[in-house]
């Protein structure tokens, strides 16, 4: 329990994309979770709860920007860019670079990439907060794990292969 | 003949969700697939940078703003605790609030130590090595090869330019860059080539100092 708060930051961090943000996440989380902490399971996890409050205050956030974002004519548009030119393969090494792809996840994988590969939660656990069946949970993980390995490898982002038959 | 593995089953399988039996076919169908091999090594190295991508906020201290907003929302949530509906949970509720106010308290102090440690440095005159390591820091973390990052630092006069020259993994798995380091103070310049790795808590340890000359 003591090394949560940190832990909670660096997934506010990822949702958000930036210290700030997630730092304004942070907060709302833990006041949300202080104000409803009768809403808590005993016995559940305290962590998953607290990541789910996390995850959804994130999601309101989202919603009522895009909102606003349709009376601002021109939001940048959100694309699966490829790295730049010359430097690809040296960007790609770095945190930075890193972030941005994550940044650039639809928003159900970007969630479970970061609970799964950087929480360190299992499927399982996913699965249940989410509320999502445990395949579901499965192939959006791969879509991005997959999406990652090229990224970071500097492959030509090719589609995902069929399975054999 | 190889047989191509879905690739879920290989990500479930670096990630150790896989059951048993299903761990067991897929060791199996990869003892022949050294493609599928080669996809796992980089499924778990793009995962481990991911990681290392996020990791900033351990060790960082949490910022003091969201410290109070936690202990100003315990204490309204204490001071209301007579006119809680249910009163079964009151006692468990205000013991989690709490544990989060205690663990506030913990950081708090670890918040002094550190702001001590910093009145230190000034004092010994550091402030130097503080605008450097800043630099280097973000020249390492931030910038790619060729990028240069500049420092100041108006106290004492001195100046330097950090350039990451190229990126690479250690035999230990780690993030490594090679970085030339430029200071100058009164004319006299001085340039470095070294070598940094990147701990898992985030910090970049310069390990190797490959040529100084001034």
């Amino acid at each position: 329990m003591l090394a949560f708060l940190p832990r909670l930051r660096r997934f506010a961090y990822g949702l958000t994309g930036s210290v700030h943000d997630g730092d304004d996440l942070l907060q709302a989380t833990c006041e949300r979770a202080i104000r409803h902490i009768d809403q808590w399971q005993p016995g559940t996890r305290l962590d998953s709860w607290m990541y789910r409050i996390a995850r959804n205050l994130h999601l309101n956030d989202l919603r009522a920007k895009g909102v606003r974002g349709q009376h601002l004519a021109s939001i940048d548009p959100v694309e699966h860019g490829t790295v730049d030119g010359v430097r690809a393969a040296e960007a790609q090494m770095t945190f930075e670079a890193v972030r941005g792809f994550v940044d650039r996840l639809p928003e159900e994988q970007k969630t479970i990439l970061l609970l799964i590969t950087v929480e360190g939660l299992s499927y399982r656990e996913v699965s249940e907060m989410l509320e999502l069946p445990i395949g579901t949970v499965t192939s959006r993980l791969a879509r991005a794990r997959l999406a990652l390995k090229a990224f970071v490898g500097g492959e030509e982002p090719t589609p995902t292969p069929e399975p054999a038959r | 003949m190889t047989q191509h593995i879905d690739p879920e089953f290989l990500v479930a399988y670096v990630d150790g969700q896989l059951e048993q039996s299903e761990t067991a076919r897929v060791e199996a169908a990869l003892a022949g697939d050294p493609e599928a091999r080669e996809t796992v090594r980089r499924l778990r190295e793009s995962a481990e940078l991911l990681r290392s991508a996020f990791n900033e906020p351990l060790n960082a201290p949490v910022p003091a703003r969201v410290l109070e907003a936690i202990h100003t929302t315990s204490a309204e949530r204490a001071g209301r605790s007579g006119a809680w509906r249910n009163p079964w949970p009151v006692a468990l509720a205000a013991s989690i609030a709490m544990l989060i106010v205690g663990l506030g308290g913990g950081l708090l102090l670890v918040d002094y130590r550190v702001e001590q440690e910093i009145a230190r440095l000034h004092a010994v005159g550091q402030a130097d090595q503080q605008v450097r390591e800043a630099a280097l820091f973000q020249a390492l973390e931030k910038h790619a090869s060729g990028e240069a990052v500049a420092w100041r630092n108006p106290d004492s006069g001195k100046t330097g330019e950090i350039t990451p020259v190229r990126t690479f993994k250690n035999r230990g798995g780690r993030w490594c860059r090679e970085y030339t380091a430029m200071e100058a103070l009164d004319g006299d310049t001085e340039v470095r080539r070294a070598i940094a790795c990147r701990a898992p808590e985030g910090q970049w340890k310069t390990r190797l100092v490959l040529i100084s000359d001034s």
